[in-house]
């Protein structure tokens, strides 16, 4: 998988078609799940209650703040990055909204651990994201009348078309980010971009340690935002710099903070993850210090 | 988009379903805003192009980072979900078709690469459909028990059953099984009894869902089948007459179509049974005399064999075992002694 994200990474020619195909494909296929889902609860009025949400959550289960979490991650402005077009920097209540959000979702340290089984990275019958897509198939089978056996395949069949055109989404988009970011002579350059980026994918894959990456979610959706706030206050000048400034702090604040909070969590301890997610946070301070500290160029 | 999705329905149950669906309508309004204004501000040349060279480099590392992570996940994803329901396979090289016709495709056909990308999630169902019709006829698609020799027993002895997890119940034999059926049940009609007593509870236990029990235990068979001889003693003469024993079949497929047999009255544990449940499989002492011995299916005497449904190539999961895993409950063995460590 992480070798098919790898080959759709070019960002021109064949590869790059058959790349924006595969996302399309993928995001129809959640449009499409979105359209039923919405039909069938629209017909039965009422919402199904499956697996892993069935018993009734304590008030403040961060599982309800996740859609928060993503949407004020800062994935959405990395992933357009490296788009074209000219204009002046991103918003500052956008930013404002940013900080604020990621700093209520990191403020539930039981975020991490709840991620994990929720993503059913334990492949085991036993995962609950298993119980997960039989829950919702179940429930499909029982408000459409089709087979059993065939509408937990379909549900498991979309989640695989989402998960696959993630992570094509991902190599390609945050991979060309890097690129301009870097740029340069040389063919190798984004060979050796995409080679990392899958190098340490697959060294995630095999980590027990940081439950093979699932642990780093959260401080790594944190970090998106802190990265695009840097960009921004980096950027900024004069007072408005000031006050992004301020929000850079916070965002990086959020970030050590769920890093913190992925420290104390993880099924198996071990010196590796307090190697990961140090070198996370150190990351996180480095790029809080060089934006706040540095200048931006002159010029255009 | 992925924890989006999965999440936004944990809401629904906490403070009903509008406030999930409109955080989730929020969610990607907003997020499309926000990429139409970075499309716009970190253009090259623009905002990105004054970055200075220190930040784009700690930006490019956290970057790789972010995208290792968010990659690696996605891969686990969908390889824990191909895993878990091998019916879906068939999706990835739906994927990998596309990609290859999006690729033969001349530059400029946007909205012919388009069509089949819809075109080929609109058949994602009809795959996953085919990939389920391929799991159901694989062979030993459905999990099963073999029980051992029928040596006799006395009415109402008691057999345990769990299918696909769900369970035990407790099926009280009211009567004789003989193996020549001189007296009460011979083993086709004990056969045919215990089958109509497991689509009872499939109909009694679980009328509403899972629905998945519910065919477990209504569609599930039990026949009466004879094997050879297995000599188990060596100060007795092998016997030459082939022993009975009967087989229960689930009535779901895949890996997780699974029977066994447990030792009969195991208190009913909120918390469900354990991992292992092979200490609980043996039954204490004291039934012995009354519990299920006589028909071999429990691990106190000659054991059963157990077959689970098979998960196609089960390639990597690991947690399973090999596909169609057969083993053979021990036989209870006296507990070793701790042995001292040598001084």
């Amino acid at each position: 998988m992480i070798g098919l994200g790898l080959v759709f990474a070019a960002r021109r020619g064949r590869t790059s078609r058959a790349a924006e195909a595969v996302e399309a494909w993928s995001a129809a296929a959640l449009i499409g799940a979105a359209i039923v889902g919405a039909l069938v609860l629209l017909w039965t009025l009422h919402a199904p209650r499956v697996g892993a949400f069935e018993r009734p959550p304590a008030a403040m289960d961060p599982r309800g703040w996740l859609p928060l979490a993503a949407l004020f991650a800062g994935l959405p402005e990395l992933t357009h990055a490296a788009g074209s077009g000219a204009g002046r920097g991103p918003r500052f209540a956008a930013a404002a909204l940013l900080v604020v959000a990621t700093v209520a979702v990191a403020g539930s340290p039981a975020l991490i651990p709840t991620l994990e089984p929720l993503l059913g990275l334990s492949a085991g019958p036993a995962g609950v994201f298993d119980a997960w897509i039989l829950g919702v198939g179940e429930q499909v089978h029982r408000l459409l009348g089709i087979d059993r056996a065939i509408a937990e395949a379909c549900v498991a069949a979309v989640v695989v078309a989402g998960a696959a055109g993630l992570c094509v989404r991902m190599s390609r988009s945050l991979g060309g980010v890097v690129l301009t970011l870097l740029p340069g002579p040389g063919r190798l350059r984004p060979l050796a971009t995409y080679g990392a980026i899958a190098g340490l994918a697959a060294a995630l894959c095999v980590s027990r340690q940081s439950d093979g990456g699932a642990l780093l979610l959260g401080p790594a959706l944190l970090l998106s935002a802190t990265v695009v706030a840097a960009w921004v206050t980096h950027a900024s000048l004069g007072r408005r710099r000031a006050a992004t400034g301020i929000l850079l702090l916070c965002s990086a604040a959020a970030t050590l903070w769920a890093f913190a909070a992925a420290w104390s969590q993880g099924a198996s301890p071990g010196p590796l993850r307090g190697v990961y997610l140090g070198l996370g946070a150190a990351l996180t301070l480095v790029l809080a210090g060089v934006a706040l500290l540095g200048r931006p160029r002159s010029g255009p | 988009m992925s924890p989006l999705l999965l999440v936004g329905p944990a809401l629904s149950v906490e403070l009903g379903l509008a406030p999930a669906l409109a955080l989730l309508g929020l969610a990607l309004v907003v997020a499309d805003r926000r990429g139409a204004l970075a499309r716009a501000a970190f253009a090259e040349g623009s905002a990105l192009g004054r970055l200075g060279p220190g930040l784009r480099r700690v930006s490019a590392a956290a970057l790789v980072a972010i995208a290792a992570i968010l990659v690696a996940i996605a891969a686990r994803t969908v390889a824990a979900v191909t895993i878990a329901f091998p019916a879906t396979i068939g999706v990835l090289g739906l994927m990998i078709g596309i990609a290859a016709i999006a690729a033969a495709l001349p530059d400029g056909q946007h909205r012919l690469r388009l069509a089949v990308a819809v075109a080929g999630a609109l058949a994602i169902p009809w795959v996953a459909a085919v990939g389920e019709h391929f799991e159901a006829g694989a062979v030993d698609a459905r999990g099963s028990a073999t029980s051992g020799p029928i040596l006799g027993i006395h009415p109402f002895q008691v057999l345990s059953v769990v299918v696909d997890d769900h369970g035990p119940f407790d099926v009280p034999i009211n009567d004789y099984v003989e193996p020549d059926g001189a007296r009460g049940y011979d083993p086709a009609a004990f056969a045919v009894a215990l089958e109509l007593a497991l689509h009872r509870i499939g109909e009694l236990q679980f009328p509403d869902g899972p629905a998945r029990a519910r065919e477990a235990f209504a569609d599930a068979t039990v026949e009466a089948i004879e094997l050879p001889p297995v000599r188990e003693r060596l100060d007795s003469p092998a016997s030459e007459a082939p022993e009975p024993h009967f087989v229960v079949t689930s009535g779901t497929h895949g890996q997780r179509s699974r029977v066994e047999f447990v030792c009969p009255g195991l208190r009913e544990d909120p918390r469900g049974r354990g991992e292992d449940a092979v200490m609980e499989r043996m039954c204490p002492a004291r039934h012995a005399g009354e519990g299920s011995a006589g028909l071999g299916v429990t691990g106190r005497w000659t054991g059963y064999t157990e077959a689970r449904g098979t998960s196609a190539s089960a390639s990597a999961d690991s947690s399973a075992g090999p596909a169609a895993t057969i083993r053979r409950v021990a036989a209870a063995s006296p507990p070793r002694r701790p042995s001292r460590p040598w001084r």
